[in-house]
């Protein structure tokens, strides 16, 4: 394994002063040689200085952008600060700082440009509330059938990218409730997308931050989203010097 | 003329009115105004020709006056739609700018700090 690769964990973060620095500490125990910056995403509680003191990086951004725009500030800063693997991890603490390991070995073999640690995949013993599988179940469908791969969890947010994907995610990443919509968008270009199975502790604090209506809206957008991604103008366009290139603004 | 009528070119001059005054007083874009406009513009021609809006009626088959109100609902959609369009831009834009600046903050706290 390539030791010398530069890897950041991106912790999205919104009013988790609970359980980001739990969070911070166990992914420091684990993986000493990674970077870690939390996003926090205008958080009205104590989130970005328990970050701080963790001696997490902490990225303040003006206002709540939402899930979505709070993760590719990450990528951005992954990408302008040169990182060739970039980790998400939810701040709630429900993905195991032991499964980041795994991940990183993933990426790190070359055979995918991103990978997923799923719930639903064999070993783990994650089940959600009914309705939450029952949505699930239904994204996973439509996004394995658009694919054309199947994929157990799109909603997982616990994933690794190389350099590739941090670059065009920097510069392209869905906003509301992203997740699948990520994956159908990046096997749109051409990127070769894996899952595998994790542990998932029940999250250490909050609350899902999915209600029922928002629920409703949540299935008609990713719904949406994710059948026309693939009729979507493409957005990288390979260079004459075999490059990759963004038709809008890259950073 | 009729009643329908003369309220319809009211509406559109004062369509017309509020467009132009919100623009001399800058509360509005010029290249916002322009379907707006050229709303008020349709209507004023429509209601104060009444035959044109026959020939439109006869074509879609529909009596005179709500033909005039179609029209105007048609323009309307278009002005909505287009203003769907530039929030998406805008909002875009926005992310953009925050994200940069969110990073570019860090950055330079992180200067300060090696200065010190």
């Amino acid at each position: 394994m390539n030791t010398s690769k530069k890897v950041l964990i991106i912790i999205p973060s919104y009013n988790e002063e609970r359980s980001v620095g739990w969070v911070i500490q166990g992914l420091n125990a684990f993986i000493p040689e990674a970077d870690i910056v939390v996003i926090d995403d205008g958080s009205r509680d104590r989130t970005a200085s328990i970050a701080k003191r963790c001696k997490a990086w902490v990225i303040s951004l003006p206002y709540n952008l939402g899930i979505g725009g709070a993760v590719q500030t990450g990528y951005k800063f992954a990408h302008t600060m040169g990182y060739d693997i970039a980790i998400q991890v939810d701040g709630d603490g429900q993905h195991s700082p032991q499964e980041v390991r795994n991940l990183i070995n993933e990426i790190n073999k070359g055979d995918c440009d991103m990978v997923i640690g799923s719930r639903f995949v064999k070993k783990s013993g994650y089940r959600g509330s009914f309705p939450r599988r029952v949505g699930a179940l239904i994204f996973s469908i439509v996004v394995s059938i658009i694919c054309r791969q199947k994929f157990k969890d799109t909603t997982s947010g616990f994933r690794a990218v190389n350099r590739k994907v941090i670059e065009f995610f920097a510069s392209e990443y869905p906003h509301d409730y992203p997740e699948a919509e990520a994956i159908v968008s990046l096997r749109r270009e051409g990127f070769k997308v894996k899952e595998i199975p994790t542990e998932m502790e029940p999250r250490l604090a909050g609350v899902s931050s999915i209600d029922f209506f928002s629920a409703i809206y949540y299935m008609a957008k990713v719904l949406l989203a994710v059948i026309i991604a693939p009729h979507k103008k493409k957005f990288l366009q390979k260079k004459e010097n075999g490059e990759w290139q963004g038709h809008k603004y890259l950073l | 003329m009729a009643r329908p009528q003369i309220f319809a070119v009211i509406l559109s001059l004062f369509l017309l009115i509020v467009t132009l005054e919100a623009i001399r007083r800058r509360r509005l874009k010029e290249e916002y105004s322009i379907l707006w406009i050229l709303t008020g513009l349709v209507v004023l021609v429509f209601s104060i020709f009444p035959r044109l809006l026959g020939v439109v009626s006869l074509l879609i088959g529909v009596p005179h006056l709500p033909t005039l109100f179609l029209i105007a609902f048609a323009f309307l959609l278009a002005i909505a739609l287009n203003y769907s369009f530039i929030i998406s831009k805008l909002f875009d834009r926005n992310l953009e700018l925050s994200q940069r600046l969110a990073i570019l903050e860090w950055r330079l706290q992180e200067m300060r700090r090696k200065k010190e």
